[in-house]
């Protein structure tokens, strides 16, 4: 399968995709997970590799999983551990599964194996999402109803917060800084969950006009989060502040899906859109001036690059947890591509830090 | 022996005399001692003897003879002589002694007369003295007497002066009452508190009723100017503080001010009541004859200052000063009335009286620097006409655009061309309203430039400067309006609130925008160029006070901004429609599709208001026809067909995946990659194509989120077929929307757990019954919204 542009790394799944997870256990090689989407035919999980020169993605395991993968989570401790969201006409599990000791003959595909499953709640699940640090065996699963936390070794072990009303929870993400805190999105709204009461705290109103896609925290910074919508901005807000947003990105032009903040320089944004491109933002602190009106001018500035080797919507991008100038993005036709970081840039960021 | 004798005494004789008269000289003694000593006879060391002994010796007989006579004679002579000396200075003796025998006699006569006198002199001192001791005690008695002589008539003057005051205020003489008074001020401010109180309280009862008589004088404008003057110098004589006179005086002119300002509301009123054109005909007369009285009086009041008190020159200043701060408010006010806006030709007008006002003014209190606070005055004023002048155009383009806006109710059905109509009033607005400011502001250069020569570069500035803020100004409310839209528009379903900022409005100020930066600026920088040239002075920050091209860029980015902002309403709001359709059912249950759903109508509907909308703002664009012929031509349903094709495949052959993603690869290469979103363009094919093609993409987006049963898969095929005439007749490039809805298809099969596609010819039938009913129902009330 080539690439239309011979410079950029590309991988062909042979199924429709939507999610890809960096493999943070490995401290060795840039990996990545990616789970396919195809609903009539078995699905696969690949663990692709970057090659020695960075020149290549090379597939490292190919396992089956029976039913179609909306969501993909590596266990950030375990490299043969990681978690999916998947369905089954038009029932939803979450489960975390175990990757199968290869016996030497590589010509057969494994299935992958459960290693634990929250079949007992039905719920139309969204996300599941691993401890933010370290090792600890709590997982937090949101569904659009509800967020249940429960223990991998003992699933039953759980509790669980109603998100009431007729929120419809879409996705969620975990608090490196605050493990106590989890913010979930529904419809234009933002809304943060104390685990320890299983009670919401903080709430953006409305932090999107139509659907939020996606939140991110911000790894460095306490408080910060990105969210990504339907009205194709990306916004970065403080969540001390929740009525208007720190910065405004002029995302995408149709939906902005996910938005990932760089898990070492934390002025790096990488977003995804139905529009097919993945951009790359650098957000400098105060560096977006304001017009009387208070609609910034220049916001183009702070786009870095836009990456348009894609041909359909992405809906995965993924930073390397082991090199923090390298990510990899999915699209909805099975492409996985690997970007970097411009030169330019990086030489600006490490003199920075 | 005889001669020897005689030659010894007259020697001798003549020793005396020479000693006598100091003659004789050691050089003729010298001379005789060496000559012959016979001629020595004269000499004191004469030798006799020798001298015979030697004339005998030498001389014969007959000459000796003859020299015993010669010498007998001599002798004789000599005897006479003596005899004579003595004789004389014997008489002379005699009368001497004789002199002082008398003189002794007299003395010692005199000595007891000096005595006797002594002693009356002594006698008559002592009885002198005695008189004078007697004497003295009486003189200074009488002199005690004189001293109270003289305070009894003073005193006596004191008490009759209330009297005497009295008869020069009945005489009218008033300065000799003062006189008087003056004179007795120093004795009456010693004792007026003990023993002249009540004369003192009379004579000031007096002068004070001569003050009020003499302040009557000086107030009464019939009296002379010299009575008045010399009641004014008594006055001050008086100590009276001219000051407070001075004040009186001069506050007489709060009446003039209180004319005026009578006059002032009574203009106001009229600006009220009468017409416009009445108005600015009576309100130039009224500020013509309001000032005219106001300075006629002023002058006068000035002049017969200048006669009375002409010691009061600062005060003076100071009045007229404070008169013109009064007079120029007055201006000032009547130059800037509340309501309604002066003209550069009223102003002029204005200036003009101003200017001859203040030079006669001018003649009379040059300190006052009259003609600099006049110039000051009118560049307040022409500062102030300017900033009004533009803030007035904005407010009207403000209006033109708020006027616009409200009738954007979208269920009222508006006349063709009205948005059309709205558009050309506000250029209209915005260029008539310049080109009126610009003509204005010019006429008042050029018939003001006497009195604008100073600051003409300043002017021409001011002016730049009111576009550059005027443009910048409707830069950010357009800006405003469009955070407005973005922060309003998830609300504009539920409520319409006042507030809110309509999608309409957003394109109409896009264009607006436009029509600015390509028409109205270049016009409008033109003829500043040419009716306000140079302008040298630059700003504080050195720059240009207008920067045309800055301008421009801001319309443009700000244009291209507001249009891309109408299209994601657009977009969104038919977004919303979709996203309803697709979310709502629960595909996984959907029965067999009967019908095409509503939610395509109420698309339609909207893509119809949305074309009604733009047709009427934006241009069509080129090559409209050309394009459309294309769009329905081979290269969509060549596609479509494929791709249903590609759907029976699947069905058949489940097992061999890999074929089937080469075969979307390869169907992929061939067709065309779709340019959703294409560069911003201003016509109506740009727009509408960018609306359908995002609420297309949204559909497809939405569908990918959704599994499909077999019939929830056929729904969504139905409704895309019904779609793909209309939208293709609505947008430019049909193309797209095949291609598009094509995708969407596919999505949904892909999707679909059993995609069995329904035959073309149902499609069909379902869509030629939905348009029958769409006709039958088009004559009918207004189709319900689906649930």
């Amino acid at each position: 399968m080539q690439a239309p542009n011979s410079s950029s790394i590309s991988y062909g799944l042979k199924h429709q995709a939507r999610c890809i997870s960096a493999q943070t256990a490995d401290r060795e090689n840039n990996r990545w997970l990616v789970g396919t989407l195809s609903l009539r035919y078995e699905n696969e999980v690949h663990v692709l590799q970057l090659g020695e020169n960075s020149s290549e993605l090379v597939c490292q395991g190919l396992y089956t999983h029976r039913d179609e993968i909306w969501d993909i989570a590596a266990c950030p401790f375990n490299t043969s551990l990681f978690s999916t969201v998947y369905s089954r006409a038009g029932e939803t599990g979450t489960a975390v599964w175990k990757i199968p000791e290869s016996r030497g003959n590589k010509s057969v595909v494994l299935p992958v194996e459960v290693a634990a499953s929250l079949s007992s709640v039905p719920q139309q699940w969204k996300c599941t999402l691993w401890w933010p640090s370290g090792q600890h065996p709590q997982v937090a699963s949101i569904g659009t109803e509800k967020i249940v936390l429960w223990n991998v070794e003992f699933p039953q072990n759980m509790s669980q917060a109603s998100a009431g009303g007729s929120n419809h929870l879409e996705v969620g993400s975990w608090d490196p800084h605050d493990f106590n805190n989890i913010a979930t999105a529904s419809e234009g709204s933002i809304q943060c969950w104390d685990l320890r009461t299983m009670s919401s705290s903080t709430k953006i109103d409305q932090a999107h006009v139509l659907q939020t896609r996606h939140i991110d925290f911000n790894p460095q910074k306490k408080h910060l989060i990105a969210t990504a919508g339907d009205d194709s901005w990306i916004r970065i807000w403080d969540l001390r502040k929740p009525s208007s947003p720190l910065h405004n990105l002029l995302g995408h032009h149709h939906w902005t899906v996910r938005v990932k903040y760089n898990p070492k320089y934390e002025e790096l944004i990488l977003s995804s859109g139905t529009d097919a491109v993945v951009n790359l933002w650098r957000v400098i602190d105060g560096s977006l001036t304001k017009s009387p009106s208070g609609l910034p001018r220049g916001l183009e500035d702070s786009l870095l690059r836009s990456y348009t080797e894609h041909e359909d919507s992405v809906y995965g991008i993924a930073w390397s947890a082991l090199d923090p100038w390298v990510f990899a993005s999915v699209d909805y036709d099975g492409r996985v591509m690997v970007g970097s970081v411009p030169m330019s840039t990086r030489k600006k960021l490490k003199g920075k830090m | 022996m005889a001669s020897k004798e005689q030659d010894e005494k007259s020697k001798r004789l003549r020793e005396l005399l020479s000693s006598f008269y100091g003659s004789g000289s050691p050089e003729s003694e010298a001379r005789l001692g060496r000559r012959d000593t016979l001629q020595g006879i004269n000499l004191p060391n004469f030798d006799s003897d020798h001298y015979i002994a030697s004339l005998l010796r030498k001389t014969p007989v007959d000459r000796l003879l003859q020299r015993h006579v010669e010498m007998a004679a001599e002798i004789k002579n000599l005897d006479s002589d003596m005899q004579m000396l003595v004789y004389e200075n014997y008489n002379k003796f005699i009368s001497a002694t004789d002199t002082i025998r008398r003189m002794k006699e007299n003395v010692s006569g005199m000595e007891s007369n000096m005595d006797q006198l002594l002693n009356t002199v002594t006698v008559v001192r002592g009885k002198s003295d005695g008189i004078n001791a007697s004497l003295c005690e009486r003189r200074e008695r009488i002199e005690e007497l004189n001293g109270t002589r003289s305070l009894l008539r003073k005193v006596q003057f004191i008490f009759d002066l209330p009297q005497r005051l009295r008869k020069c205020m009945s005489a009218e003489n008033y300065a000799a009452a003062v006189k008087y008074y003056q004179g007795a001020l120093p004795i009456l401010t010693a004792y007026g508190q003990s023993s002249f109180r009540t004369c003192k309280e009379e004579s000031d009862a007096i002068i004070s009723t001569l003050v009020r008589r003499l302040q009557v004088q000086v107030m009464d404008p019939s009296a002379s100017l010299p009575a008045r003057a010399q009641a004014v110098s008594l006055l001050q004589q008086l100590n009276h503080p001219v000051d407070t006179m001075m004040d009186t005086f001069l506050s007489r002119h709060g009446d003039v001010e209180a004319k005026s300002n009578f006059y002032l509301s009574k203009r106001v009123a009229s600006n009220q009541g009468l017409k416009a054109l009445e108005i600015s005909v009576s309100r130039k007369d009224l500020l013509e004859e309001d000032e005219k009285d106001f300075i006629e009086e002023f002058l006068e009041k000035a002049v017969t200052f200048r006669e009375l008190f002409p010691k009061g020159e600062e005060r003076l200043l100071q009045a007229s000063t404070e008169f013109f701060d009064d007079y120029f408010e007055t201006v000032q006010r009547s130059l800037q009335p509340e309501s309604g806006n002066t003209s550069a030709a009223e102003l002029t007008a204005s200036f003009h009286q101003l200017s001859v006002d203040v030079a006669r003014m001018n003649e009379l209190v040059p300190e006052a620097n009259l003609p600099g606070r006049a110039s000051e005055a009118v560049e307040n004023a022409v500062r102030k006409h300017v900033s009004s002048e533009f803030q007035s155009l904005y407010s009207r383009i403000k209006a033109s655009l708020t006027v616009a806006d409200p009738l954007r109710d979208p269920d009222s059905k508006l006349p063709q061309k009205t948005l059309k109509s709205f558009l050309e009033i506000a250029q209209k607005t915005i260029i008539d309203g310049s080109l009126e400011v610009l003509q204005d502001l010019k006429e008042l250069l050029d018939n003001s430039r006497l009195y604008l020569l100073r600051w003409a570069d300043e002017y021409t500035d001011l002016v730049q400067g009111g576009f550059q803020e005027l443009f910048t100004n409707l830069v950010d409310h357009f800006l405003f309006l469009c955070v407005r839209s973005v922060e309003t528009s998830s609300l504009s379903d539920k409520a319409q609130s006042p507030q809110t900022v309509t999608p309409t409005l957003i394109l109409l100020v896009s264009l607006l925008s436009v029509y600015l930066y390509q028409t109205a600026v270049p016009r409008i920088t033109e003829l500043v160029g040419t009716w306000f040239p140079g302008g040298g002075a630059m700003g504080s920050d050195g720059r240009p006070a207008f920067v045309p091209s800055e301008i421009c860029r801001f319309f443009s980015t700000t244009g291209e901004r507001l249009l891309q902002q109408y299209v994601d309403i657009q977009a969104r709001k038919l977004s919303v429609i979709v996203r309803k359709a697709v979310d709502t059912p629960n595909w996984l249950k959907y029965k067999e599709p009967r019908d095409v759903r509503m939610f395509v109508d109420l698309l339609l509907q909207e893509v119809e208001r949305l074309q009604a909308e733009t047709q009427q703002l934006l241009p069509p664009g080129p090559h409209r026809t050309h394009r459309r012929s294309d769009s329905s031509g081979s290269i969509g349903s060549s596609r479509s067909a494929s791709l249903r094709e590609d759907g029976h495949r699947l069905v058949s052959s489940r097992s061999n995946a890999r074929s089937q993603l080469l075969e979307r690869d390869v169907a992929r290469l061939f067709t065309e990659k779709v340019e959703i979103f294409t560069k911003l363009e201003y016509n109506q094919p740009w727009v509408i194509s960018t609306v359908v093609k995002m609420t297309l993409k949204t559909f497809e987006e939405c569908v990918r989120l959704q599994t499909f049963n077999r019939s929830g898969y056929q729904q969504i095929q139905l409704d895309c077929h019904y779609l793909r005439e209309p939208l293709q007749n609505l947008v430019e490039n049909g193309t797209v929307v095949e291609i598009m809805l094509d995708e969407v298809c596919s999505a949904a099969s892909e999707r679909c757990q059993d995609p069995v596609p329904l035959e073309t010819a149902i499609l069909d039938r379902l869509v030629q019954m939905k348009k029958a009913k769409m006709e039958s129902v088009r004559e009918g009330p207004p189709i319900p919204i689906a649930p």
